[in-house]
């Protein structure tokens, strides 16, 4: 597949837009009501579907504090027939609907969804979805590249939201 | 461009807006930061071809209630009713303009498969808009879908009876 970039280094969205997005993106990974394993499986089954280089090279320290490792992250691809908790395959269910067919979620996701996860914990599953899907500019951009050529990096984000490397 | 709009008051006065703020009512950061995402979208993005974009996605998201209303400013920037019909049909109907089939064509493949769109879709806006075009057209259709698909989620996850209004 042709990664060569679809835009020059250094052109971005208007800075009000893009200045608006980040602000959002920090606004919603703050929030703590998630667990961190479900939020990294998650992270990851976006990474997948939209087929981004940057996020597939992430890992979050959140995450591996919280016992994610490259085991558990190599089930997320099969989850279905994966020895995944039920909690987490519901929740890459989830994924999978809000980034496909929104309008088209079973009656039965829906039940595991509220069987698993509180109120809170949806509204943060759902917005994290949707804050890892930012994963769409660069890739249809071709910006998506990797921190680190060729080896996993380590993300974390400040109390404000803002991202960083380790 | 669209004029300077108000992030406090600027609504599209559909039902995803309802739904969105109805849902972060008890989380005013996060709905403040979409609001003015949702806002700065509008002001760099020609607000016709990101209507007819707009309009695409509930097309193809089944979000119908986004379908009966139009985003203020859009008629009076050009935006036209017999145009907006023939949606469906933009790839054969003649109603649409280079500008509005290179970003509609965009707006389709990003929505179903953003890591299949081709260089020769991007280049065809790029074409149309330039290259920063290119970068606040691509962010800009993101909010817009964005705010869709949350508030199909939303409506279904916790009961809102607009979901299919």
């Amino acid at each position: 597949m042709d990664h060569e970039r679809r835009i020059p280094k250094g052109v971005r969205a208007a800075a009000s837009l893009d200045r608006a997005l980040a602000g959002w993106q920090a606004s919603v990974v703050v929030l703590d009501s998630l667990d961190p394993v479900t939020t990294e499986l998650v992270r990851l089954r976006a990474a997948a579907h939209h087929d981004c280089r940057t996020c597939k090279s992430l890992r979050t320290v959140a995450g591996r504090d919280a016992g994610v490792d490259e085991t558990m992250t190599a089930k997320v691809d099969r989850f279905e027939t994966s020895d995944l908790p039920e909690r987490h395959k519901v929740a890459l269910r989830f994924a999978d609907v809000m980034m496909t067919q929104p309008a088209h979620m079973s009656r039965e996701l829906k039940h595991q969804l509220h069987q698993h996860f509180s109120d809170a914990e949806l509204l943060e599953l759902s917005l994290d979805v949707m804050k890892w899907n930012y994963q769409k500019v660069p890739v249809a951009l071709r910006t998506d590249t990797e921190p680190v050529p060729g080896q996993l990096t380590m993300l974390a984000f400040d109390q404000e939201g803002r991202h960083y490397f380790v | 461009m669209a004029t300077t709009r108000d992030a406090t008051t600027f609504s599209t006065g559909t039902a995803t807006d309802q739904v969105i703020a109805v849902t972060l009512a008890e989380h005013p950061a996060i709905n403040a930061s979409l609001q003015a995402a949702h806002v700065a979208a509008w002001e760099v993005v020609d607000p016709v071809v990101l209507e007819l974009c707009r309009l695409r996605i509930a097309h193809l998201l089944g979000n119908t209630a986004e379908l009966v209303v139009r985003t203020p400013g859009t008629t009076a920037a050009g935006l036209d009713e017999t145009t907006v019909q023939q949606l469906p049909s933009w790839p054969t109907s003649s109603a649409f303009t280079a500008r509005q089939r290179a970003c509609l064509a965009f707006c389709e493949q990003s929505l179903i498969d953003v890591s299949n769109v081709t260089n020769e879709q991007t280049e065809a806006i790029s074409a149309e808009l330039g290259v920063q075009g290119l970068a606040d057209f691509v962010s800009a259709l993101l909010v817009i879908e964005q705010r869709q698909r949350l508030r199909l989620a939303w409506a279904q996850l916790f009961d809102d009876e607009t979901v299919n209004e």
